[in-house]
């Protein structure tokens, strides 16, 4: 086959491919919108008045991310709450994790989406003041502010 | 066989021909080929499962309308995989790595143009969604790593390997195994 065949046959195939799995997928996106730095509807906090929640003690952080990446690092305090095992680990914080609680969701950083996952989720369980910290871990982090590692008591 | 004669003595897989540049050695051709197709695949995978994570990279480039990056988030890594997997296999080599020349003159550019901005992201290339970690690859080392991927893509442009390829089975076949 001549390789301006070859190139338009890629193309073709990738495009089909490529529309076909964004109508399964169930992370598709629509087409028309602006782009945010995440599709959803939650508040969303910044990095400063996250901390500044921090030393308040005003909020509970919870860390969206997989098990393993929180016991490496997480904002001090967080607790982890991973999409993954959801239904094993909110049952055992729905103690701490009161309805009316202010609720810090994060994940790695910008453009990561479990946290907005599990922001989606808890306030669909009824959580009421859920603000989302888009910047994450990785921000805070580079912003020198406390972390720790291990599992949070 | 590719602008490769079949003058040029194949002996054990090297092509001793005077003046033959060390690219034209097949395993060189093999290693290129392979190491493409294995970091394209890589790169496409994540981008493929979470379109939007990769709408979001696109879109902080700010070089392109919502729509278009969201157009390019749909199709781009599915190019990145099919051209991956076809250079793993040997297959429709020649196109699949035009078009992967031609996706890193994008990046290449789009990474460029952000610098002079001095726009600061991250790079985006390689988005983990297995481990969630992000991707902290500045634009500068993406730049490097986009052209050292440029140079790899030299050998397997300019010339041919036998090994684990497709292209090179049905060209024998079709000329009667007499190359080999």
């Amino acid at each position: 086959m001549k390789t301006s065949r070859q190139i338009f046959f890629i193309l073709f195939i990738s495009i089909v491919l490529g529309v076909l799995n964004n109508t399964l997928n169930p992370y598709k996106i629509s087409l028309t919108g602006k782009i945010k730095n995440a599709d959803h509807s939650i508040d969303t906090i910044p990095l400063e008045k996250a901390y500044n929640l921090f030393i308040s003690k005003k909020a509970e952080f919870v860390d969206a991310r997989f098990k393993a990446d929180y016991m490496a690092g997480h904002i001090s305090g967080a607790i982890n709450l991973p999409n993954d095992m959801f239904d094993q680990y909110y049952p055992k914080l729905a103690d701490v994790l009161g309805v009316n609680d202010t609720l810090i969701i994060y994940c790695s950083g910008l453009g990561c989406h479990l946290s907005v996952m599990l922001a989606e989720t808890l306030r669909d369980l009824g959580h009421t003041k859920i603000l989302l910290f888009e910047e994450g871990f990785f921000e805070w982090h580079k912003a020198g502010y406390p972390i720790e590692t291990g599992d949070h008591d | 066989m590719n602008g490769t004669k079949p003058v040029i003595l194949l002996k054990q897989g090297i092509m001793i021909k005077k003046n033959t540049l060390r690219i034209q050695h097949p395993l060189i051709v093999f290693v290129s080929r392979w190491f493409l197709g294995i970091t394209f695949i890589y790169a496409s995978l994540c981008k493929i499962y979470m379109p939007m994570q990769f709408a979001i990279v696109i879109h902080n480039y700010q070089l392109v309308p919502d729509t278009i990056a969201r157009f390019l988030a749909i199709l781009f890594p599915w190019f990145e995989l099919i051209c991956g997997i076809l250079l793993l296999i040997g297959l429709f080599v020649p196109g699949a790595i035009r078009i992967i020349i031609g996706m890193l003159i994008i990046f290449i550019g789009a990474i460029s143009i952000d610098l002079v901005r001095g726009i600061d992201i991250n790079c985006g290339c390689f988005s983990n969604c297995f481990t969630n970690q992000p991707d902290s690859q500045s634009l500068k080392h993406a730049l490097i790593m986009d052209l050292i991927y440029l140079v790899f893509t030299l050998p397997v442009l300019f010339f041919q390997d036998k090994w684990l390829s497709i292209d090179h089975r049905k060209k024998t076949k079709s000329f009667g195994n007499s190359f080999v």
